[in-house]
């Protein structure tokens, strides 16, 4: 178990130093950390970003909602026919990978950064084709420059060209219970043991503390 | 008498108030300019050749002064400078301010562009004001709405320009719409004040991009001494962490042309 | 735009290929040849730190060299922040370099052949640091300083742990006359001695950024250092370049012993009258290679103001390095011969009797020469446009000591 939270912890640094020389830790920053050391949220948690979205389901929702569990966070666009079926696949590959009991805790935020056309009502249709509109499963839209924070916050790019299409970048991230950054998984059809590994200790950590 | 004064006290009082607490305070507002549809050549690698097209939106005539980034902290407490989290920016935010609110005018003066703010701060702002950052392309189009037509003027003005960029004086910022660098819609100060951020400052291409000693040489797909000082904007805009809270980097907010208000400046027929 | 999207995609699938996940990414440290490859990724970070922007035991100030007083190899750490400093390069001419440490050039780095070096360097360019005020801006051990005379403690110690004979020099013979700027822009490092991932080490950092990376001299000879964001030509011609001399571990020659050690940088500026008193980057300047001063030690006049010293009969060793950004150096001493030279400064590069040695930019050589009589001798980029923008020496040879 000791070795789990220390592996634990070395994830959170480096997954946190990985993101192209963003947000990254050092022995030096802790005043920053002293600062939020008595609240429940760290200073580099996501949960910071206090706006609302809007899920499939017609639900508004804040980030905030699913803290205290591991969320899985990965953007992509309704009418992208290439890449991001592949990423929804490869989030359902790490989601479908983890125990049972996992499954039940566990949220995957699938946030659409095409603001313009993937409604709520457009998000639905989507989620009933993949077979994804299943409980823990949330397709998430909002405001575009809420969706522009959230993408900044993970170190997702993404830029819209004349034709409506998107470039972007192919990111599947792990949120600890405190939604902080815990794993960055890079790329299409990419390994999730050490993603599933990492999100089965979180939760199971967060069990243990409750 | 007595009750007079205090009726008049109360009137300050409540006059002060309504000054305070009026959440669409005309000052607020920046001016809005159109800025029609068109397209533009990039120094961008990915789009070599083909014009990028925009379409028309509105843009901040100048960029946020200190007074304005003030006015949007006393509404959003919690992007004031006490309690930012340290996602949302690095240790120099607003630093030179003195206090939450005060940006430090015996220091700077008035009607200058804020700066010291990260690109979240900048984002929040400017969704505050119900527009957001101008796009990479939006702002790069306006800019080089210049309306000079001679080579030779161009060149003159473009190396002016790169001068500048190696010399941004972060510490005498002018006021904003001082510069007398003006695009042809009526857009102030792109160039000669301040860098500002862009919704998407680090473009998907930046992954592909080597910064290094040949970069600049694989941009000049233009050849031109603006597009020189263009890849010079480019680079260090997308270098930048979106934490970084810097002297020279100020910013300006777009609005979507739905959004069409009578702060309308300039009508430019399409 | 498909094809965008397909050529981005693949080329994430393509990166990502090697990289199934960032801890195996790291290459392991191997050897080649008796060279050490192989660096762990670097850090980018932000950090409090306000002290002294130049730290490490062996760091002058050019033409010195520091004496290598330890045996075999050793392990630095080395901090150079980039700072703003206004700076005179030649008489009425001033202008805000971009620098490594404070001056242009940066500080002189010596090591050894095989040495490691854990190099920190904190993007400064947005601060206010005073270099030659007294140590007032400066923490000496963690601790305010409190006047010059702590620094002179420290060096009469020997600890310089928290600062560098370089400052401890700057201070004492502050000929760029020193005033601290500000002109936030992001920089990077690019260590030519160093071998390594420039998009990993020589990563760009952004103002209030802090950058730490390891990196392992495996060739001896002197090299350029220079801060490798785009515009290069500008960054460069700000003031960003330096040396690191790598000593080789068996020296140069058996033959006889040097006498004297001189760092020689050659480098251009490319600026015009601003606005108000101060000079600024000439971007046509630049472009059309027709550098305002060519100099030596950055400075149009100080290798004149404050010749080289030597005794006739000495042989005095120049480490010479033609930091460009632009121009070439054809290096000559007016009444000397070179006796030997080290093409790049590499004990198995060498060459004898040498009048002028061409030396491109970012290119080096170790000279010896022996100092003839007493009496002044021109250390000159033979190239005369260059020489008359500003690139000579002084050599003053005093009488010949038994």
């Amino acid at each position: 178990m000791r070795s789990v939270f220390i592996y634990l912890i070395l994830f959170s640094v480096l997954g946190i130093v990985e993101v192209n020389g963003q947000d990254m830790h050092h022995q030096h920053d802790h005043k920053q950390e002293a600062l939020k050391a008595g609240e429940v949220q760290s200073g580099h948690s996501l949960y910071h970003l206090d706006n609302e979205f809007i899920t499939h389901r017609n639900e508004k929702v804040k980030l905030s909602d699913f803290a205290d569990e591991p969320v899985i966070v990965v953007m992509f666009y309704g009418n992208c026919t290439q890449v991001c079926p592949i990423l929804i696949q490869d989030s359902w590959r790490l989601y479908s990978s983890l125990s049972e009991s996992t499954k039940k805790t566990v949220n995957v935020l699938a946030v659409s950064f095409d603001t313009e056309n993937d409604s709520p009502e457009v998000l639905a249709e989507y989620a009933k084709d993949e077979q994804l509109d299943i409980s823990g499963w949330h397709f998430v839209t909002g405001k575009d420059t809420d969706i522009r924070m959230l993408a900044m916050m993970l170190g997702v790019k993404y830029q819209k060209d004349s034709n409506g299409d998107f470039a972007h970048s192919n990111l599947i991230t792990v949120l600890d219970a405190e939604g902080n950054v815990a794993k960055r998984v890079e790329g299409l059809n990419q390994p999730m043991d050490e993603a599933a590994w990492l999100i089965e200790s979180v939760s199971k950590n967060s069990d243990e503390t409750k | 008498m007595r009750s007079q004064t205090n009726i008049f006290a109360f009137t300050i009082i409540t006059f002060v108030m309504m000054m305070l607490f009026t959440p669409e305070k005309a000052s607020s507002q920046s001016v809005r300019v159109l800025v029609p549809a068109g397209s533009f050549h990039s120094v961008l690698p990915e789009v070599e050749g083909e014009p990028i097209q925009v379409d028309s939106f509105f843009m901040d005539e100048t960029a946020i002064t200190n007074e304005q980034y003030a006015e949007f902290l006393r509404e959003n407490p919690e992007w004031r400078r006490s309690n930012i989290p340290p996602i949302f920016t690095y240790d120099g935010y607003l630093k030179t301010w003195k206090s939450d609110l005060e940006p430090d005018y015996e220091e700077v003066g008035e009607n200058r562009p804020v700066t010291r703010v990260s690109w979240y701060a900048a984002n929040a702002y400017c969704s505050e004001q119900g527009g957001r950052l101008p796009t990479l392309n939006e702002w790069e189009y306006s800019a080089q709405l210049l309306g000079i037509e001679d080579e030779a003027e161009m060149n003159r003005f473009s190396s002016k320009l790169i001068s500048w960029y190696s010399g941004i004086d972060a510490n005498n910022l002018p006021e904003v719409g001082s510069t007398g660098i003006e695009t042809t819609t009526g857009v102030k100060d792109q160039f000669g004040l301040v860098m500002e951020w862009v919704a998407d400052f680090k473009p998907i291409i930046a992954d592909e991009i080597s910064l290094d000693c040949g970069t600049v040489g694989r941009m000049q797909t233009l050849n031109s001494v603006y597009s020189y000082a263009a890849s010079i904007r480019y680079i260090t805009r997308m270098s930048f962490n979106p934490k970084i809270t810097t002297g020279m980097v100020g910013f300006r907010c777009a609005y979507d042309e739905s959004d069409r208000s009578d702060q309308t400046k300039h009508e430019v027929t399409l | 735009m498909k094809s965008a999207i397909t050529k981005f995609t693949l080329l994430t699938a393509l990166l990502m290929f090697g990289m199934t996940s960032f801890l195996s990414a790291q290459t392991e440290e191997y050897k080649i040849d008796g060279m050490t490859f192989g660096m762990p990724e670097a850090k980018v970070y932000t950090e409090d730190y306000n002290g002294s922007p130049v730290v490490g035991e062996y760091i002058t100030q050019a033409p010195n060299l520091a004496p290598l007083d330890y045996e075999g190899n050793k392990h630095h750490e080395v901090r150079l922040d980039i700072i703003v400093q206004e700076v005179e390069v030649a008489s009425g001419v001033r202008y805000q370099a971009w620098t490594f440490g404070g001056s242009v050039p940066g500080p002189v780095i010596h090591v050894r052949e095989g040495d490691r070096i854990t190099f920190t360097m904190k993007n400064r360019s947005d601060e206010m640091v005073e270099i030659n005020e007294p140590m007032s801006q400066m923490r000496v051990n963690g601790k305010r300083a409190m006047g010059p005379s702590d620094l002179s403690a420290i060096s009469n110690d020997g600890d310089w742990t928290s600062t560098s004979p370089f400052m401890k020099q700057l201070r004492e013979n502050n000929f760029q006359k020193n005033k601290a700027g500000i002109m936030p822009m992001p920089h990077s490092m690019d260590f030519h001695a160093g071998t390594v991932a420039k998009d990993d080490k020589w990563r760009t950092v952004g103002p209030g950024e802090t950058i730490t990376f390891d990196w392992v001299a495996n060739y001896p000879g002197t090299y350029i250092y220079h801060c490798g964001t785009p515009s290069v030509l500008m960054h460069t011609a700000m003031g960003q370049h330096g040396v690191v001399v790598v000593s080789p571990k068996d020296g140069y020659t058996e033959d006889y012993e040097v006498d004297r050690e001189y760092v020689i940088v050659q480098s251009e500026y490319y600026l015009t009258k601003g606005d108000g008193d101060l000079y600024q980057f000439d971007f046509d300047a630049a472009y059309n290679n027709d550098p305002s001063h060519v100099v030596f030690n950055g400075h149009q006049t100080i290798l004149h103001d404050q010749p080289l010293k030597a005794n006739a009969g000495e042989r005095v060793r120049f480490h010479f390095s033609n930091n460009g950004p632009s121009g070439t150096s054809s290096f000559h001493v007016i009444g000397g011969i070179f006796d030997r030279v080290w093409l790049e400064g590499h004990p198995a590069n060498e060459m004898r009797g040498m009048q002028t040695v061409l030396i491109g930019a970012s290119g080096s050589a170790t000279l010896d020469m022996i100092v003839p009589e007493e009496g002044k001798y021109i250390l000159i980029d033979h190239e005369f446009v260059d020489a008359e923008k500003g690139a000579t020496g002084t050599l003053k040879a005093g009488p010949r000591k038994k």
